[in-house]
């Protein structure tokens, strides 16, 4: 506690006097077992977007289908400097980031491996102690079909520190055509109803496209949500994909990030490979 | 379960498949490919008699209150839908509740019986339960169990009932042992007979004399042990009665019934009360046919002992409660296997003379494994069923028991079939034992929602195997043909066999840590040949060249009658569950027989091209037509590797920055492996250098998602065509919008430019089924200020800013 607290001093400080963060994150969010109760666990995280780590974490190793949605951050009380001094001192601009850092959520082995309701409950307690940190945003749960679930931001703090909601990106309802295309087609579509209906721009980050290109798809002709939508066409691949839909506060656009959730093995013979999970 | 009570092999099916595809049978036989079928006939000539309807499932007792809620399990063991009647009496052999209900194939479906009575505008309380399929089914299909579910204090405690089909193989007593109540037990007694019979009872130690107890036709008498008065329903609400009762010293209890009527004329199922009202606890009493009992041994598979992450709690040292009911003394063994170290250790670790007419019960405290690799076997000199065993272990200081049903050593089942369950955090454990001194193969199918999968097991001499569920589905375990069940596989059912009756035992625990359950499914199956399947489309067709492999399967179809002259419905009572297959390999210059027995043979390529395989089954009197099947050996030659070449970005598509590479096989030879899959999956972890923590673009150090190619056929939205052995194309590069992002933003965060992202690609390609893994790539490319660097190992291919 003191540890976070003394961190939040930092990005303060450096907030306030223009210079760039100087903030040690971690490469990936961890597990920690009670030295006391084995089956009592902390999952802790150190990024930027703390909870877009956890949520790589619940994919990786316990068998959730968890997708992740920034809010769209605004303010300097959720944003922070990320270039370096050098950059900075040589004239460039900077280049804001979430302002996040460390949160860790305490729980039981069996809480967080259970699948059903209990996972339901452990995603819903975990989003409201998130809430009670000074990390940024403030999400929400929302359930999604076959098991998959998302972690939507609905509200961020303004420049005063006061929450103002915001209408999730994939919130927005779109109507794709029905007619047979590939995955990839359909993707593009769906982003592209979207930005026209949201006015805001999204950019495709690392997308997985053998799969997408060969994979046929063919949309439901109602309506529906950009999320509904956009769980469909990754469903339709069989292949476990999740998104993270992350912010980029410096040209107020979002970037959509698809990939395989699985874990590594090793082989009866030494090798090691990547187990990714179907649908 | 001992063999009084019948129970069904899932390979029935194929009797019923057998019979409506006859005559496409004789056209099967004559055919070089593919599954067969064929029906049993008699070897001495007998005229088959005509088919027997099965006789219902039944379970004497349910309740349904306030704080109790009665739900039945059925289990559907075939491959087609089976409609059942479910049937509810009341004491009087009144109908109060019916329903035709359809079960789903391969499926484990639950029926609240809550539902059923107020369908039925019914407000009993209590009554019995009986389970008839469909008669178009010759054969038996549906399987069940009752469970009672005691809401009384913080978790619901369940008393399980297995449904029993009584048998006129067998004698006109039911034996039955409560160990260790604080009650006398209550027990149910349902008749089955259309005409009232008495019953006899009495109880081991007793001074008093017998009682007899009148039961109406298709009617329930409830008694309570030993004092045998009874209670009625009407005016007696049983269950509010059994809620208020509480003794304070644990009893055992040694029961006998017999009727005045033949043999199977009733079945019989009791229960007892432990625990206070705020924990009560159901114990069962479960009763057995002396008459059915092939030995004098006794086998508790997979007892739950000690602590463990598959139980809910840690469970005491087994209970053991021996009765005997002979009038001379009967000296009894207690041999203890433990499997929980990996090989098997059985060691005797108690002896007891049980007293004529006698009870007594020990705690084995000198058992010292922990989880469910225990198996304990009771035997005893004197007749079967002099000596009746009942064991249990505490679940943790509450009144909560693990009870198990007893198996007969001897028992000539050769499978079963379970419901199993992994919703809501439900861990579901297949226990399977080895009851003879040699090794053995089981054969395990997990099913549910139209998924399977199949796998064999070979267990050592006297070994105890887990087969964890949860495990199969979660880990995606391939089964023996590399198929995996789907995560989102949350319940179904499980069948296991042996190939030969009295050498195997299995049941299923399901536990949950979270609601303290732990519930148990033992329904045994019990065949005789009625026919035969072969070559099934488990089985590959193609074999190759060099490779030995389970080539063909005969699936025996068993079936259960009463008649001992009968191959079409044939008998099981008194018999052996063997069979025994013959084997025919003419054409041994393509393939080569490598090992056979009753279940498969396997077979090995020795040359290229077509065979023929033939077998017959044979069980007693009865043996099937002869059966053809037979399929190709193939050459096939693993590539070496494989070269790429780079065709630049695809001008389609709108990630210009990414590579299309086409490779070519190196096949010795020059094979055409055309048509073959080709799968990547990533390596070891790869490296995403451009990342920094911040990066609206998550880092990429594995393959973003594996993808399968087919050998000689371009992938949707690259190339028009590919040439012999070749294949892809595979796209190797970032997209436009990742490029422009490094290039803008990663030296303002320290990096440097060239930056570099690199994941490791391993290629496995399918030859015949068998998957192979060729090559193991690296594919890497770097961003710089004036473009991209995309390479597949040292094949490398620059595209520039655009």
């Amino acid at each position: 506690m003191h540890f976070i607290t003394f961190v939040s001093l930092i990005l303060i400080l450096a907030t306030s006097n223009g210079q760039a963060a100087q903030h040690r994150y971690a490469k990936e969010a961890t597990v920690i077992v009670s030295t006391g109760d084995s089956n009592q666990i902390v999952l802790r995280a150190n990024d930027p977007r703390p909870l877009d780590q956890i949520t790589l974490l619940l994919n990786s190793s316990y068998n959730y289908l968890l997708d992740y949605e920034d809010p769209p951050y605004m303010s300097k009380n959720e944003l922070t400097g990320s270039v370096t001094k050098e950059w900075l001192a040589q004239g460039g601009a900077e280049y804001y980031v979430p302002n996040g850092g460390e949160y860790e959520v305490q729980s039981s082995r069996s809480e967080v491996m259970s699948d059903g309701p209990n996972e339901k409950v452990f995603l819903t307690r975990m989003l409201e102690s998130y809430a009670r940190t000074s990390n940024p945003g403030f999400f929400e749960l929302i359930s999604e079909p076959r098991g998959r679930f998302s972690i939507v931001g609905k509200a961020m703090r303004n420049d005063s520190g006061y929450p103002v909601s915001s209408t999730p990106l994939l919130g927005y309802s779109v109507r794709l055509g029905s007619e047979k295309q590939s995955a990839y087609s359909a993707l593009l579509e769906l982003v592209s109803q979207l930005q026209s209906a949201s006015g805001i721009t999204i950019k495709l980050g690392t997308l997985p496209y053998n799969l997408l290109r060969s994979t046929i798809y063919s949309a439901a002709t109602k309506p529906e949500s950009a999320r509904i939508q956009l769980a469909a066409i990754l469903d339709a691949t069989k292949e476990g994909l999740a998104w993270s839909l992350l912010y980029d506060a410096n040209d107020r656009s979002y970037v959509l990030n698809l990939a395989s959730v699985g874990h590594y093995q090793t082989s009866e013979t030494g090798s090691i490979h990547f187990a990714s999970r179907q649908r | 379960m001992f063999p009084f009570v019948r129970r069904y092999s899932s390979r029935y099916i194929v009797a019923i498949l057998a019979a409506t595809l006859l005559p496409s049978i004789l056209s099967a036989q004559s055919t070089p490919r593919g599954p067969s079928t064929a029906l049993a006939h008699s070897i001495y000539g007998t005229p088959d008699p005509a088919p027997v309807a099965p006789m219902p499932l039944v379970a004497p007792v349910f309740l349904q209150t306030d704080q109790i809620d009665s739900s039945i399990t059925v289990v559907n063991s075939i491959t087609l839908a089976v409609n059942g009647t479910v049937t509810l009496r009341n004491q009087a052999g009144e109908v109060i509740g019916q329903q035709i209900i359809s079960f789903p194939a391969h499926s484990s479906t639950p029926v609240a019986l809550k539902t059923l009575l107020a369908a039925a505008g019914s407000q009993a309380h209590s009554g019995s339960v009986t389970l008839l399929q469909d008669a178009a089914f010759k054969g038996p299909a549906l399987l069940a169990q009752l469970s009672m579910a005691l809401h009384t204090g913080s978790q619901s405690a369940f008393l399980e009932e297995e449904f029993g089909m009584p048998t006129p193989h067998g004698s006109a007593v039911l034996r039955g042992v409560a160990s260790q109540t604080r009650n006398l037990p209550l027990v149910a007694i349902t008749s089955i007979s259309e005409a009232p019979q008495t019953i006899t009872a009495s109880c081991v130690g007793e001074s008093a004399s017998p009682s007899t107890i009148e039961v109406p036709a298709y009617g329930t008498a409830v008694v309570q042990a030993c004092s045998w008065q009874a209670v009625t329903d009407g005016s007696l609400n049983l269950a509010s009665s059994l809620l208020n009762a509480n003794g304070s010293i644990e009893l055992d209890h040694a029961i006998s019934l017999k009727t005045d009527s033949v043999p199977g004329a009733f079945y019989a199922f009791g229960f007892a009360l432990n625990g206070d009202l705020n924990q009560a606890q159901l114990q069962p009493l479960d009763f057995y046919d002396p008459g059915t009992l092939a030995s004098s041994s006794t086998v508790y598979v997979g007892v739950p002992v000690g602590a463990s992450p598959l139980l809910p709690a840690v469970l005491s040292a087994p209970v053991l409660t021996l009765a005997n009911y002979s009038n001379q003394p009967r000296q009894t063994t207690v041999t203890f296997s433990d499997s929980s170290s990996g090989s098997p250790k059985v060691h005797t670790i108690a002896n007891f003379i049980v007293p004529p007419f006698s009870t007594q019960t020990d705690t084995l405290a000198q058992v010292v494994g922990s989880g469910l690799l225990n198996t304990f076997t009771i035997a005893s000199d004197g007749q079967p069923g002099d000596i009746q065993a009942h064991l249990f272990t505490r679940v943790g200081s509450s009144a909560q028991r693990a009870e198990l049903l007893a198996k007969d050593a001897r028992d000539d089942h050769n499978g079963g079939n379970h419901p199993w369950s992994t919703a809501n955090g439900d861990i579901s454990t297949l226990l399977l034992y080895n009851s003879t001194a040699q090794p053995k193969q089981f054969q395990v199918r997990i099913s549910g929602s139209g998924s399977s999968w199949l796998q064999l097991f070979r267990l050592a001499a006297f070994e105890t195997r887990a087969v964890l569920i949860n495990d199969v589905i979660a880990k995606r375990t391939p089964d023996y043909k590399g198929k995996t069940l789907p995560v989102s596989l949350t319940a179904g059912e499980v069948q296991w066999s042996t190939d030969f009756g009295a050498t195997g035992l299995g049941r299923i625990v399901i536990t949950n840590a979270n609601t303290a359950l732990l519930r148990n499914f033992s329904c045994a199956t019990y065949y005789n040949l009625c026919g035969a399947t072969f070559g099934s489309d488990n089985y590959e067709d193609m074999l190759l060249d060099g490779q030995a492999t389970n080539y063909e399967s005969i699936n025996p179809v068993f079936c259960t009658v009463y008649s001992p002259t009968s191959c079409s419905q044939a008998t099981t009572s008194g018999q052996t569950e063997s069979f025994t297959t013959y084997w025919q390999n003419p054409d041994t210059n393509i393939v080569q027989t490598v090992y056979s027995n009753n279940s498969y043979i396997t077979l090995q390529g020795v040359g290229s091209g077509t065979f023929g395989i033939s077998a017959y089954a044979e069980a007693g009197s009865c043996a099937t037509s002869p059966m053809s099947g037979g399929g190709t050996v193939m050459s096939c030659t693993d590539p070496t590797g494989d070269s790429a070449q780079a065709y630049g970005a695809n001008p389609t598509q709108n990630y210009t920055y990414t590579e299309e590479f086409i490779m070519t096989l190196s096949v010795p030879g020059n094979v055409s492996l055309n048509g073959e899959n080709l799968q990547e999956q990533s390596g070891s972890p790869g490296q995403d250098a451009c990342y920094f923590s911040g990066s609206t673009y998550t880092p990429q150090t594995t393959i973003t998602s594996p993808y399968t190619w087919t050998i000689g056929t371009p992938a949707p939205g690259t190339v028009t065509s590919l040439q012999t052995n070749q294949w892809g194309a595979d796209a190797v590069g970032p997209s436009d919008q990742i490029t422009k992002y490094y290039q803008y933003n990663e030296r303002s965060h320290g990096g440097s430019l060239p930056c570099g992202i690199s994941v490791n690609q391993s290629l496995q390609i399918y030859c015949g089924g068998q998957p192979y893994i060729y090559a193991n790539n690296t594919l890497s490319y770097s961003i710089n200020i004036g473009g991209v660097y995309d390479c597949r190992n040292s094949t490398c291919s620059t595209i520039l800013n655009h």
